[in-house]
This record gives C-alpha cells, sequence and structure tokens, in this order.
C-alpha cells in the first residue's frame, strides 16, 4: 500500500470540505423560506398599514349617510377585531416571530458564511482559512438548527455544483504542498 | 477523566473508538514512508450513535495536512480514516442539536478500546505498542 492510497490529496480535502460549507450555506440560506417568515412579514406589513390608517382624517359627506357608515364602520371594526385578536394569539402561541427572526438571522449569517467561504479560497493555501469557515459553519449550525431545514440529496447536488464553481474560480490562487501522512 | 469526558460519555453512551485497518490475514495495514516510519491506517469513529448526534469533528495533530477532519454520516458511526505513525492527543467533539460534547484522549487509548477483544493478537498488540512509543 502506499501513501497515495490512503492519503487523499490536499484538493480532495479542500473540496470535501467545500460541499461541506455549502450544504450549509444553503440550507441556511433557506430557513427564511418557512410559513413563519411569511407570516411576521404580512403581520408587519399589516401593522404598518394599520397604523397609517388610524392616523388618516375624517370621512367626508352628507351627515346621514355619514351616519349609516359610521355604524358599518363600528360593525366592521369589531369584526376585524376579534379576527385580529384570534390571529394575534397564534402569533404569540407559536413563538411566530421568534422563530422568524431566528429565520432570517440564520439567512443572513449563512450569506455572510458563503463570502467568507469564497474569500478563503483565494490564499495560496486556503486550507486553514477553510478550517475557520468551517468551524463558523458548524456554530451557526448548532445555533439555528431548530429553524434549518434538513439536508438530503437534492442539497448536496446543489452544493457540488456550486462548489465546483467556486472551485473552478479560485483554484488559480493555489499552490498547495504535495499529499503526506501526517504525524 | 475530566468533566468534559464524563459529559461525553454520559451523553453517547460511550468512548469514541479508533480500529486498525486490518488486511485478510488480521494484521494491521500500514504505509512505510521513506524514513521507515509505519504509518498504520486508522479509522476513528463512535461506538453507538444516538440519533440527536449531527456531526463529530476529530481534531488530530497539528502536523496532518488536514487537522480537522468532520463526519456527518451517522451510518458509519461518524467514521473517518487517518494514518499514524505514532501517539498523539486528539480532540473529538460532537454536536448534539444545539450542544457540542468534547473528549480529549491519547490515540492508543482509542485503539486499545477499538480493538479490546483482539489484544491478545501479536500484530495489532505489537501496532499498538509502536505507536505508543513514538
Amino acid at each position: 500500500m502506499t501513501a497515495a492510497t490512503v492519503v487523499e490529496s490536499p484538493e480532495t480535502r479542500i473540496q470535501l470540505k467545500v460541499v461541506s460549507v455549502l450544504e450549509r450555506v444553503i440550507r441556511g440560506k433557506a430557513s427564511a423560506q418557512c410559513w413563519q417568515v411569511t407570516f411576521y412579514k404580512y403581520h408587519r406589513g399589516f401593522t404598518a398599514l394599520m397604523s397609517a390608517l388610524g392616523g388618516m382624517g375624517l370621512v367626508q359627506g352628507d351627515p346621514a349617510q355619514e351616519l349609516w357608515s359610521q355604524a358599518n364602520a363600528f360593525f366592521v371594526a369589531g369584526a376585524l377585531g376579534l379576527v385580529l385578536a384570534a390571529l394575534l394569539e397564534l402569533y404569540k402561541a407559536y413563538n411566530i416571530e421568534q422563530t422568524a427572526i431566528h429565520a432570517l438571522a440564520a439567512r443572513d449569517a449563512f450569506a455572510l458564511v458563503h463570502e467568507n467561504l469564497d474569500l478563503s479560497l483565494q490564499e495560496s493555501d486556503p486550507l486553514p482559512q477553510l478550517n475557520v469557515v468551517v468551524d463558523e459553519s458548524k456554530t451557526l449550525l448548532r445555533n439555528f438548527h431548530k429553524v434549518m431545514p434538513a439536508g438530503g440529496p437534492t442539497v448536496t447536488s446543489e452544493a457540488e455544483r456550486l462548489g465546483k464553481d467556486l472551485l473552478d474560480k479560485n483554484c488559480r490562487y493555489w499552490q498547495l504542498p504535495p499529499a503526506g501522512l501526517g504525524r | 477523566m475530566s468533566d468534559s469526558q464524563s459529559t461525553f460519555l454520559k451523553h453517547l453512551g460511550g468512548k469514541a473508538i479508533a480500529r486498525f485497518k486490518l488486511d485478510p490475514s488480521g494484521q494491521p495495514v500500514f504505509v512505510e514512508a521513506e524514513d521507515g516510519a509505519k504509518h498504520y491506517v486508522i479509522d476513528l469513529s463512535l461506538p453507538e450513535v444516538i440519533p440527536e448526534v449531527s456531526i463529530v469533528t476529530y481534531r488530530l495533530h497539528p502536523t496532518y495536512y488536514d487537522p480537522v477532519r468532520e463526519s456527518e454520516d451517522p451510518v458509519t458511526h461518524f467514521q473517518e480514516r487517518i494514518t499514524s505513525f505514532g501517539d498523539y492527543r486528539l480532540n473529538i467533539e460532537a454536536a448534539v442539536g444545539g450542544r457540542l460534547l468534547a473528549e480529549r484522549v491519547n490515540l492508543s487509548e482509542l485503539l486499545r478500546e477499538g480493538h479490546r477483544s483482539e489484544l491478545n493478537s501479536p500484530g495489532i498488540a505489537q501496532a499498538i505498542e509502536t505507536i505508543e512509543g513514538l
């Protein structure tokens, strides 16, 4: 048996790590594609709209018409209030806001990891810096695992495709050592 | 045993292990370097895997080109293949949900654990002694 049969080349080790980090990046960025984030965004938009409407002026027109309109408005407002109260309870009960904020933070943090991954590959020997990015991605994975979707073959193949592009783009910077056995 | 090791054992149900790759006659496989040192082929893994473990990281001796090895494969018990001619302390970290459990242990200890029932085999015993002596 020779060293070449048991030791992966530096290129292979880098490639494995890049794909591994990209799998986490894809999952991290996909965290924001959940219903809680959609609900949270609508909730925020609706709150802003209600606030704006509340600040708007008076109804104009003849007094009789205005009275009828006001009666209707009270009924509609009451019904709307009930619906809103129910939605608000659901919102609180399922920690929607907290989950959504977590998911959005995961998306942003992993976007930064993606950038750092690209930068790390521009070194003459990317591995030391790449290992820092690997650790960073693992820490984020532990912090955000509850909001991150699971991996799978689709994520892996997408990570491999992105990884190939990233490696093709950056391999011109590399001056890698020959494969060694270590201790 | 340190506190971190106790935590590791408590949550993972057992110690990490190392096993030599064996040839068909049961002898440890090695690569002979130019200086004559025998670099044994060794598989690191966890013995029992609880479903909550997502990633296992092995932090090896800094002389390896890549001293940080990861496995995310529970099917192989988070196995990682390395080579080594001598003993050193390595760090094993297991991500369990949001927690990180760590164990710092000698490679030779892991080998003894992994070959516990085969320590009478002269080939294995000699390989472990060689590793412990360097």
